[in-house]
């Protein structure tokens, strides 16, 4: 445990305590920022539902707006694209890249259609939440 | 004589597995139905509710009708609320539930355009109910309505469009 | 102080060894950076959520009739309560922020491949679970917001054709929002999807315990 020089060394590491110091600094400020927001923006309440009321506009947070956006996209015909195809395409097609994705190299820069596909995916991602933010 | 116990031993490991494993799947079975059955049994009653009076009701309008009757939800004694759109035709009521077809939001009626507009998705149904743009699949349902002794009546049952 | 009591345990159960061994001396292959730390924020968040969720649970009520009023108790009367809601509420959106960028780690770095394929596929499986305590929770405070957002939700499987229909009232518990939703989505956000992460939580970091972290590029 005497490594005491293990910065950003070629030297192997231990988890306790090399690794979980930093975790532990990481996670702290984590924990800073959670309370900070809890202090800084208290909680409110909305009115109480009432499912005979029209005037007001449902949005969904901001995790959940790239698919709530998606759904204003199709039309009648096509509703069960957003509504469960997209999404269960999504989950299944993360599930089974490890076993698609044969390429041993991990390096990003020796697998340009992966990177490529999951930067087109991930941009989607941000662009619909961005675009649903803002027309809500 | 072992081979005699080998016998006792598998018919003992047999009989507790298929035993074990009954009981499992009983237990198992019923948790997983008592939690399915409300899915099939607790369904909103199809049943006429008042509405307000018949003489609040503008004629050739679309009129905003709050609905709040009581009923039972499951174990729950309360209030049960609806929106409808009633619109008043010489004799004929008109009745619509405000419910969009496409995703359950309340839809709106906007006086400018004479059009039912949905705020979740940008649904829009023309005055008869029937989608016309955006993503709703299906007309907006029709209401049974009535009047009886100057009350305005509507039926909650859910009806297919 | 905190040594000695522990070694009157140890005498007992004897797993400081095992621990030193198995937990604490565990290698970590060299130049780990600060991405590194993602995972382990996630589930320091999940720590956050499970300790403040449970000292909501004491005052929380799953009826239609009350869940608002004690959320709203919590929320302006209970001494500290905002603060607990408030934890919970930015350590959900945090938890999101997290497991992605934890994602989007492990992708770039190839961590996913073999021999860690399944290490992948668990995780994915706590993104679903993840996103299935933001959705159950949301309705919780039965408040507009809540009611309207999970009223889109559970119609969404509606377009299944023939099993469509069965499936949202399933989630409804009947043909309406209402007493046997909230109970329902309780149940599933306080007990179900906290013993599914569980379960998966602890496949997922006793393979990182076989195969070790990735190494850097």
């Amino acid at each position: 445990m005497g490594n005491k020089d293990n910065k950003m060394t070629d030297k192997q590491m231990v988890f306790y305590p090399d690794f979980l110091f930093r975790e532990a600094i990481a996670a702290l400020i984590v924990v800073i920022v959670v309370i900070a927001m809890a202090l800084l923006m208290p909680m409110k309440m909305g009115d109480p539902a009432d499912p005979s009321d029209s005037s007001f506009k449902p949005v969904p947070e901001w995790y959940l707006m790239a698919p709530f956006y998606l759904l204003k996209l199709f039309p009648p015909s096509l509703e069960i694209m957003p509504t469960v195809i997209i999404p269960l395409l999504t989950f299944i097609f993360l599930l089974i890249m490890p076993f698609v994705d044969k390429n041993p190299e991990v390096h990003p820069k020796k697998r340009k259609l992966a990177m490529l596909l999951m930067g087109v995916g991930t941009l989607l991602v941000i662009l619909f939440t961005v675009i649903g933010v803002l027309t809500a | 004589m072992p081979d005699n116990n080998m016998t006792r031993r598998k018919f003992l490991a047999t009989g507790i597995g298929v035993i074990s494993g009954a009981i499992a799947l009983g237990v198992g079975g019923a948790a997983i139905t008592a939690v399915v059955a409300p899915a099939v049994t607790n369904k909103r009653e199809d049943k006429w509710v008042e509405a307000g009076n018949a003489d609040d009701l503008v004629q050739g309008q679309f009129n905003k009708i709050n609905i709040a009757y009581d009923a039972k939800d499951a174990w729950m004694e309360g209030k049960i609320k609806l929106l409808a759109y009633v619109k008043p035709d010489g004799d004929n009521l008109f009745a619509l539930s405000a419910t969009c077809s496409h995703l359950g939001c309340n839809v709106k009626f906007d006086e400018q355009s004479g059009k039912f507009k949905c705020p979740c998705h940008t649904g829009v149904y023309d005055a008869t109910g029937k989608n016309i743009s955006g993503p709703p699949p299906k007309p907006l349902s029709h209401l049974e309505a009535k009047i009886e002794d100057g009350k305005l009546f509507i039926n909650t049952g859910i009806k297919e469009a | 102080m905190i040594g000695r009591i522990i070694d009157v345990f140890d005498r007992r159960f004897k797993f400081k060894d095992d621990f030193k061994k198995n937990v604490l001396d565990h290698p970590v292959p060299p130049r780990v950076n600060f991405t590194y730390c993602f995972g382990g924020i996630t589930f320091l968040l999940y720590v956050l959520l499970l300790v403040t969720g449970i000292a909501a649970m004491f005052f929380y009520v799953p009826s239609v009739e009350h869940a608002f009023a004690t959320v709203e108790y919590m929320t302006f009367d209970l001494p500290l309560g905002n603060i607990i809601r408030g934890i919970h509420h930015w350590s959900a959106n945090l938890m999101v922020v997290f497991v992605c960028l934890h994602m989007l780690r492990v992708f770039v770095y190839g961590a996913y491949k073999n021999p860690r394929e399944f290490h992948w596929v668990s995780g994915v499986f706590l993104l679903g679970i993840t996103l299935a305590f933001s959705f159950t929770g949301y309705l919780l405070p039965w408040d507009q917001k809540a009611y309207w957002a999970t009223k889109v939700g559970v119609l969404m499987p509606k377009s299944i054709p023939l099993v469509g229909d069965f499936i949202t009232r399933l989630l409804m518990g009947g043909s309406d929002l209402g007493a046997l939703t909230i109970s329902r989505f309780f149940a599933i956000h306080v007990v179900v999807l906290p013993i599914l992460t569980a379960v998966f939580l602890v496949a997922h970091f006793l393979m990182i315990r076989r195969t070790g972290i990735a190494k850097p590029l």
